[in-house]
C-alpha cells in the first residue's frame, strides 16, 4: 500500500501531466485556423476582399454577418449572393447613405457629360481618372455638368462610393430650320451652326423663291434630330413635322409657328400677345428679360412649364408621341446675342443649342463598361434590408476555451507547487 | 418678329451722309421684290455707339477719308464677331482716291486682310443671279472716278459668313435717287441691292 | 584510426574535390561564354548556348570521378605524393590486414599533405569562376545600336544615351528690340520675339539626332562638344521635335511674341472742330509708346476740298522724326492754317503715326485717333448749333451750352449792379436759349426712326414735360405714336421710338431745372443743372459724336404700294454645304481624354501630345496653353504631387469650372 508521500508524489505528477495536456491543448488549439470549425463569422465590408477567400474556402461557415462600414462592390454582393444560395445566412447591417450617380450626355454636338447625383448629404467628390471634377452636397440631388470626363466615375463620400460610365454619344442628325428671311432666322442658324449643329435650312425671300439646302425632303429621323419652327412659313410642312415628331423626332416651335393648327396640336402651349419687352431702354446688356415677349398658355395636361418671365411662362415643353416639342415664348432673340454685351453671343448659342438638345433623341451607345450607379439599392437588392447582427453560440463557446485551459493550467501548476512546499520539497 | 431696318453708319471722319436716298430706294427694292418685313425708312447710326448692335446690316459710304476711333473700331471688331456685316461703297469710285486707301487702311487694321469675291460666289445668286459678278454700274461705264470697271467686290469672311463687303463700284451714286424715279429706269438698277440684304438674312 | 579507413576518407574527400572542381570550373566556362555573348549583342539564345558550354566542361571533368572509385588508385595517388611509404598503402587498399603494413602506412602523416592538396587543386577554379562571375555581372545589358555599331563598354553607352538627355537652348532676339540673350535647359517651351535666333544644343554625335520643325527636316550641325540646330521663331506658333537613335523624341514649343504696334495718342487737339476762317497756328502734341522701340514718327495731313460729288485731296506730312529706339516719347508741331489755304467747306484731317524698329515683319505702325477741322461754311453756320467742343483759343462764335454757361456765369457776376427787372429780363433770355437747346436735344434723346426733329410750335409733351426716367420717357413716346411698343407701325408723321440715349435724357432733365431757375431770375441757382447738363452731353459725345445740327432728310416709302410690284422675279437658291462646325472643346476634350489615358502606359508620350495640345491653344486660349505647359513639365519630371494638380487646370481652362444646379431637372437638358 502506497504510503502518504508516495501518494503525494503520484497526486503531484498526476498534476504535471494535466498541466502539459492543458499547454498542448492550448497550443493545438492556437494553431488552428480562426474559422475552421466556427459556424457564424462577422465580417467588414471594407475587409470583405481580404476575408472573401476564407469564407468560401470554409464549409463551416453556416452564417455571415456584414457590416456595412463600406458598400461592397459588384462582384462582392454577387459572391454573398452565392452563398446565400449555397446555404449560408448572409445578413448584413449598418446605416450607409443612399448615395447614386448617374452619367449622361447632353443630346447636342458638343455632348458635355450630366451628372446626375443623389444621397450625397454629406461631402461628397466627384472624381474621374484625370482627377478631381468637383464636390457636391446635395440630399435630394444636384446635377454636375462637366466638359469632359475620362473614364468612369465615381461619387465618393467617406468609403462609400458609387461609379459609373458615360454613354458614348453617336455623331448627331441635322437640324432644319424653317423660318422667313428675318434677323432671327439667321441668327438661330448661325447660333446653332456654332455650336456644332449640321444646319439645313429653308428660308422663303418671296413667293415661291427661298433659300435652302439641297434635299431638304424627306423629313425623318433617320436625317433629322431637330425641326425648329420659327413663323407661319412652316404651314406646308407641317404634316410631315407632325409624323417627324411622332416618330421620335424634336419640334422647337416659336412665334407664328404655334398658330400653325397642326403643330398647335403638338405643342405644349399657346403663344398671348406680344409684349414689347425692354430693348428699347437697355444698350449692350440685353439678357432674356429684355426681350419681347409672347406669354405662353400650358394647352395640355402633360405639359412642362420649364422657364418663366414676369409676364409669364416663356418656355414650355411635352412629350408627343415618340418625340418632344419645346415651345418658346421669347420674341427676336437674336437681340440677346447682339445687344447682350460680352457673354450674349455665347450665351444665346448655348442656349438655342440647348433647346435643340432638350427635344433631340437619343442616341447614344452603352458604356464600354458598367459601373456601379445605386450600391445601396443593388445590395437591397440582392441581399434583402438590413438586419441587427447576432452573435453565434459557437462564437460564444469559442470565447471561453481559452479562459477555461487558463483556470486549469494555473489551478494544476498552483496545486503541485503547493504539494511540494507542503511536504519540504523545492 | 423684327423688321429689318436699314441703317446707314454714321461715322466722326468723313461725309457718312453723301448718299441720303440710297436707303429709301433699298427699301423700296426689298418691297418691290421680296416678303421681307422691311420698315419703312431707314436710320442712322453712330458706329461707335452702341446702337449699331441693333441693326446686323450696316451701309457706309463717304467721299472723303475714313479714319475709325478706337471706339469705332472696337465696336466694329464686336459687330462682327456678334455676326454683324458692314457693307462700305466708295462713293468716289476711285481705287487710287483718300477714300479707298483710308477706308481699306481702316478696314484691314479692324477686319484683317480683304479678299476678292470670286464671282462664283453665293452673294451673286442670293435672290437674283448674276453671273458675271458684280452688276457694273452707269458710272463705270460713263468714265466716272477713276475710269475703270471695277471687276470684284471685296470682303472678309468668317466662318464661310461675309463680315465685310466693300465696294469701289459706286453703287451710292447708282442708287442715290428717289425711289419714285425707278419709273423712268428700263431696267431696275437696285437690284443686287437685294442680293445684298437676302445674303445678309439668310446667311 | 587505420590506414584503412584514411584511405576511405581521403577517397572520399577526393570525389567531393573532383566534383567541386567540375562545377566551377564549368560555371566560369558559362559566365565567361555569356559574358562575350553579351558584348557581341547576341540574343537570348546566347544564354542557353553558355549554359550547354559550362555544363559540357562540367561533364566532362566529371569522368574523372570514375577513376576514384578504385581504392588503390586512390593509394597510388597518395603513394605518388610520399614515395616513403613505399607501397605500403597501395597493399593496405588491396585487402591485406597486416599490423605491420598498417604501422608503416601510417608512420607517414600523408592525409595532411593530401588535404591540402585537394584544397589547393580548388582554388584556381574557384578564383576564376568568381572573375567570371564578377565580369557578368559588370558588363550592362546589350545596347541598342540604331546602326548596328558595335559599341562596347558602359561608356559608350552612356554616351549614346545622352544625346537628348540634356538640351540646352539660346535664345537670341532680334537685333533691333537691344534685348540680351538668353539660355534654358531643358525647356517644353520656348517663348521669344518673332525672328529671334534660337539655338537649340545638346552633347553627343549630331548624326545621331534629326529635326523637324512644323514638318520641315532642319539640319542639326556638329559642334566641338555636341550638337546644335539653329533656327528662327516663326510667326506663328509650332513645334520642334528632336529624334535621336537611342531614347524618345524630344518636343519643344515655340510660342512666339508679337511686337505690338506703337499706341500712339493726340492730346492736341483734343476734339474736331469747327472753325469760321482758317488763320494762325495750330498746336499738334501726340504722345507716343512701344513695348520694343519706337523708329520714326510723323503727323499726317490730309486737306479735302470740295462737296457733292467733287472732292480733290492734298496729302501731307509734317514733323517727321527719328525717335532712335525709345520706348516712350512725345512728338509736337506747329500747324500753319494760311499755309494751308483752307478754303470754306473744306476739311483738314490729321493724326500722328509712329513706326517701330521691327525689320523682321515690320514695321508696326500705330496711328492716332484722326481729328479733323472743318471750315464752315457761310450758309451752314447755325448759332444754335450744339458743338460741344471747347472753342479754339482763337475763336469762341459758337453757341453752345458752353456758351450759356459762359453767359450765365458772367450774369451772376453782374448781378449786384443790376436792377432787378433787368436781372430777370437777362435771366430769362437766357432761359428762352436753354429752353431751345432742351428741345434740340430732346429730339436725340429719343432715336427716331426717319421723320424730322420735333417742331418748336408743334404738339411736344415730351419737350414740354418735366423731368421724366427712362421708362416715363418711353410710356410717353408710346402713347404719343400710339404704337403700342411695336416699333415698326407708322403712322402720319409719328415715327416710333428705337432707342433711349441715356445720357442726353440726364442733359435733358438737368436743363430742365436750369431753365426753371432762369425762368424766375435766379441765375446763380441755374449754374449747377446747367454743368451737369454739359457734362452728359460731353459723356454721350464720347459714346457717340452726334452732330446736332441737323440730320439729312430722309424719305419715308409706301411699302405696301411697292410690295411685289416689281417686275423680275428672283430665283430660289442652295445654300452652300458649311462644313460642320466641330466644336473646338469637343476635339480639344476627346484629346485630353485619349492624353490622360496614356499617361499611365506612357507619361512621355502624354506630355508631348500635351505639348501638341498647347501648340495649338496657343492662338485662342493662352489659359489653356499655359495650364497645359506646366502639366506636360510636371509629367516630364514625373512630379507626383505636380500631376493631379496641373490635370485640374487644364481641365478648368479647357471645360471651364463645372456647373452645378441643384436637384435633377424634370426636362433636361433644357436652356
Amino acid at each position: 500500500m502506497p504510503s502518504r508521500a508516495e501518494r503525494r508524489r503520484i497526486g503531484e505528477w498526476v498534476l504535471r501531466a494535466a498541466l502539459l495536456v492543458t499547454l498542448g491543448v492550448a497550443l493545438w488549439r492556437s494553431m488552428q485556423p480562426p474559422i475552421a470549425s466556427r459556424a457564424g463569422r462577422a465580417i467588414a465590408a471594407s475587409a470583405f476582399e481580404r476575408d472573401l477567400a476564407q469564407l468560401v474556402a470554409s464549409s463551416a461557415v453556416k452564417s455571415v454577418d456584414l457590416s456595412a462600414d463600406a458598400l461592397p462592390s459588384r462582384a462582392e454582393r454577387d459572391a454573398l449572393t452565392a452563398l446565400r444560395r449555397n446555404e449560408v445566412a448572409v445578413r448584413w447591417n449598418g446605416t450607409p447613405p443612399s448615395l447614386a450617380v448617374e452619367a449622361t450626355r447632353a443630346r447636342e454636338p458638343e455632348a458635355r457629360a450630366r451628372l446626375h447625383v443623389t444621397g450625397a448629404v454629406q461631402p461628397t467628390a466627384l472624381v474621374d481618372s484625370a482627377g478631381l471634377l468637383d464636390s457636391v452636397r446635395a440630399g435630394p440631388g444636384a446635377t454636375v455638368e462637366a466638359a469632359s470626363i475620362v473614364g468612369a466615375v465615381r461619387a465618393e463620400q467617406g468609403k462609400f462610393a458609387a461609379s459609373a460610365y458615360a454613354p458614348v454619344q453617336e455623331p448627331r442628325r441635322a437640324v432644319l430650320v424653317l423660318g422667313r428671311a428675318d434677323w432671327e432666322t439667321k441668327f438661330v442658324m448661325q447660333a446653332l451652326s456654332e455650336a456644332g449643329w449640321n444646319v439645313r435650312a429653308r428660308i422663303p425671300a418671296a413667293p415661291n423663291v427661298d433659300v435652302h439646302d439641297d434635299l431638304i425632303l424627306p423629313l425623318d429621323t433617320a436625317r433629322y434630330d431637330v425641326v425648329v419652327a420659327l413663323d407661319s412659313s412652316a404651314a406646308d410642312m407641317a404634316t410631315a413635322i407632325a409624323r417627324f415628331v411622332a416618330e421620335g423626332g424634336g419640334l422647337v416651335a416659336a412665334g407664328g409657328a404655334l398658330e400653325i393648327d397642326q403643330l398647335g396640336r403638338l405643342a405644349p402651349a399657346r403663344a398671348g400677345d406680344r409684349r414689347p419687352g425692354r430693348i428699347l431702354l437697355a444698350d449692350d446688356s440685353v439678357t432674356t428679360r429684355d426681350l419681347p415677349l409672347r406669354p405662353l398658355s400650358l394647352a395640355r395636361s402633360d405639359a412642362v412649364s420649364l422657364q418663366r418671365e414676369q409676364p409669364g411662362i416663356t418656355l414650355a415643353a411635352r412629350r408627343a408621341g415618340l418625340g418632344r416639342v419645346l415651345a418658346i415664348g421669347y420674341d427676336e432673340s437674336w437681340r440677346w446675342r447682339m445687344l447682350g454685351g460680352t457673354s450674349g453671343l455665347a450665351a444665346h448659342r448655348q442656349w438655342w443649342s440647348n433647346a435643340a438638345g432638350s427635344v433631340a433623341p437619343a442616341r447614344e451607345a452603352a458604356p464600354r463598361s458598367s459601373g456601379d450607379a445605386a450600391p445601396l439599392a443593388s445590395l437591397i437588392s440582392s441581399l434583402g434590408p438590413p438586419s441587427s447582427p447576432v452573435k453565434s453560440s459557437s462564437e460564444r463557446s469559442r470565447d471561453s476555451l481559452p479562459i477555461i485551459l487558463l483556470i486549469i493550467a494555473s489551478a494544476c501548476l498552483l496545486a503541485e507547487i503547493a504539494s511540494r512546499r507542503f511536504r519540504g520539497a523545492r | 418678329m423684327s423688321d429689318f431696318v436699314f441703317a446707314t453708319a454714321q461715322y466722326e471722319s468723313g461725309d457718312w451722309d453723301s448718299a441720303p436716298l440710297v436707303p429709301a430706294n433699298i427699301i423700296d427694292t426689298i418691297a418691290r421684290y421680296t416678303s421681307i418685313d422691311v420698315a419703312p425708312s431707314g436710320v442712322i447710326v453712330p458706329l461707335s455707339s452702341p446702337q449699331l448692335f441693333r441693326y446686323p446690316l450696316v451701309y457706309l459710304t463717304g467721299h472723303l477719308p475714313v479714319r475709325f476711333g478706337p471706339s469705332e473700331r472696337a465696336n466694329l471688331q464686336r459687330y462682327a464677331e456678334r455676326g454683324g456685316l458692314l457693307f462700305v461703297d466708295d462713293h468716289n469710285h476711285d481705287i487710287d482716291g483718300v477714300f479707298h486707301k483710308t477706308a481699306t487702311e481702316e478696314l484691314t487694321r479692324t477686319y484683317g486682310p480683304i479678299k476678292p469675291l470670286g464671282k462664283s460666289h453665293s452673294l451673286y445668286k442670293s435672290f437674283f443671279k448674276f453671273d458675271d459678278g458684280p452688276p457694273t454700274t452707269s458710272h463705270e461705264l460713263n468714265g466716272w472716278g477713276d475710269n475703270l470697271v471695277h471687276q470684284t467686290l471685296s470682303g472678309v469672311e468668317r466662318d464661310g459668313r461675309l463680315v465685310l463687303l466693300y465696294s469701289s463700284k459706286d453703287y451710292s451714286s447708282e442708287w442715290n435717287y428717289h425711289p419714285e424715279n425707278k419709273r423712268f429706269l428700263s431696267v431696275d438698277n437696285t437690284k443686287f441691292a437685294v442680293n445684298i440684304v437676302v445674303y445678309a438674312l439668310t446667311r | 584510426m587505420t590506414a584503412h579507413d584514411r584511405l576511405l576518407r581521403l577517397q572520399r574527400s577526393l570525389a567531393v574535390t573532383l566534383v567541386a572542381r567540375a562545377l566551377l570550373v564549368g560555371a566560369a566556362i558559362a559566365f565567361v561564354v555569356l559574358v562575350i555573348a553579351r558584348t557581341l549583342l547576341l540574343p537570348a539564345w546566347s544564354v542557353g548556348l553558355a549554359t550547354l558550354a559550362g555544363a559540357g566542361v562540367a561533364i566532362a571533368m566529371l569522368l574523372r570521378v570514375r577513376g576514384v572509385r578504385s581504392l588503390s588508385r586512390v593509394a597510388l595517388w597518395v603513394e605518388e605524393r610520399t614515395p616513403s611509404l613505399r607501397y605500403s598503402l597501395v597493399t593496405v587498399a588491396d585487402g591485406v590486414r597486416s599490423p605491420s603494413v598498417d604501422a608503416q602506412a601510417l608512420s607517414v602523416p600523408w592525409w595532411g599533405d593530401a588535404q591540402k592538396a585537394l584544397l589547393k587543386s580548388l582554388l584556381i577554379p574557384g578564383l576564376a569562376a568568381l572573375v567570371a562571375v564578377a565580369l557578368a555581372l559588370f558588363i550592362p545589358a546589350a545596347a541598342r545600336l540604331g546602326h548596328g555599331t558595335f559599341v562596347g563598354g558602359a561608356a559608350a553607352n552612356a554616351k549614346v544615351t545622352d544625346v537628348l538627355a540634356v538640351v540646352h537652348v539660346a535664345v537670341a532676339p532680334p537685333s533691333y528690340s537691344g534685348r540680351a540673350a538668353t539660355t534654358v535647359d531643358d525647356p517644353t517651351s520656348i517663348e521669344a520675339l518673332v525672328g529671334s535666333v534660337i539655338t537649340v544644343s545638346g552633347n553627343g554625335d549630331a548624326k545621331l539626332v534629326t529635326a523637324t520643325a512644323d514638318s520641315s527636316a532642319r539640319s542639326v550641325a556638329q559642334r566641338a562638344n555636341g550638337w546644335s540646330l539653329t533656327l528662327p521663331m516663326p510667326a506663328r506658333p509650332g513645334i520642334v521635335r528632336l529624334h535621336a537613335a537611342v531614347g524618345r523624341d524630344r518636343l519643344i514649343v515655340l510660342a512666339p511674341i508679337a511686337d505690338a504696334a506703337p499706341v500712339v495718342t493726340l492730346l492736341i487737339p483734343a476734339h474736331d472742330t469747327i472753325v469760321r476762317r482758317a488763320t494762325g497756328m495750330f498746336p499738334l502734341h501726340a504722345q507716343l509708346r512701344d513695348d520694343i522701340g519706337l523708329r520714326d514718327a510723323s503727323f499726317e495731313l490730309v486737306v479735302s476740298s470740295g462737296s457733292g460729288e467733287n472732292f480733290t485731296f492734298r496729302t501731307t506730312a509734317i514733323a517727321r522724326t527719328t525717335l532712335g529706339g525709345r520706348t516712350e516719347t512725345t512728338l509736337d508741331a506747329r500747324v500753319s492754317l494760311d499755309s494751308l489755304k483752307l478754303e470754306p467747306g473744306d476739311i483738314l484731317q490729321l493724326r500722328a503715326v509712329a513706326r517701330d524698329g521691327n525689320n523682321v515683319n515690320g514695321p508696326g505702325i500705330g496711328s492716332s485717333e484722326t481729328r479733323a477741322l472743318r471750315v464752315a461754311r457761310a450758309d451752314e453756320y447755325d448759332s444754335l448749333s450744339v458743338e460741344q467742343l471747347p472753342p479754339p483759343e482763337e475763336q469762341g462764335a459758337v453757341l453752345s451750352q458752353r456758351m450759356l454757361i459762359n453767359l450765365t456765369e458772367a450774369l451772376v457776376k453782374r448781378q449786384r449792379t443790376l436792377t432787378r427787372p433787368v436781372l430777370v429780363s437777362e435771366s430769362q433770355r437766357i432761359a428762352g436759349d436753354q429752353k431751345k437747346l432742351r428741345k434740340r436735344v430732346g429730339d436725340i434723346v429719343f432715336q427716331r426712326m426717319g421723320g424730322e426733329p420735333l417742331s418748336e410750335e408743334g404738339s411736344d409733351e415730351i419737350a414740354n414735360s418735366g423731368k421724366l426716367t427712362p421708362e416715363q420717357v418711353l410710356a410717353k413716346a408710346d402713347s404719343v405714336t400710339n404704337t403700342g411698343g411695336a416699333v415698326m407701325d407708322v403712322e402720319g408723321d409719328e415715327t416710333p421710338i428705337l432707342a433711349i440715349n441715356k445720357p442726353l435724357l440726364e442733359a435733358f432733365n438737368a436743363m430742365w431745372d436750369a431753365g426753371r431757375a432762369l425762368e424766375v431770375g435766379e441765375p446763380a441757382k441755374a449754374l449747377p443743372p446747367m454743368r451737369i447738363a454739359l457734362a452728359a452731353i460731353e459723356k454721350a459725345r464720347q459714346a457717340e459724336r452726334i452732330y446736332l445740327r441737323g440730320k439729312p432728310s430722309t424719305a419715308i416709302v409706301d411699302v405696301a404700294k411697292a410690295r411685289l410690284a416689281g417686275k423680275d422675279k428672283g430665283v430660289s437658291s442652295v445654300r452652300e454645304p458649311r462644313p460642320i462646325v466641330d466644336p473646338v472643346l469637343r476635339r480639344r476634350s476627346a484629346t485630353f481624354e485619349r492624353v490622360t489615358s496614356l499617361i499611365a502606359r506612357d507619361p512621355d508620350a502624354a506630355a508631348d501630345s500635351l505639348l501638341l495640345m498647347r501648340v495649338d491653344a496657343l492662338g485662342d486660349a493662352p489659359a489653356l496653353a499655359a495650364a497645359l505647359d506646366d502639366a506636360a513639365r510636371a509629367l516630364r519630371k514625373r512630379d507626383n504631387a505636380a500631376i493631379p494638380l496641373a490635370w485640374v487646370r487644364v481641365r478648368r481652362a479647357l471645360g471651364g469650372q463645372p456647373v452645378q444646379r441643384a436637384g435633377v431637372s424634370v426636362w433636361e437638358g433644357a436652356p
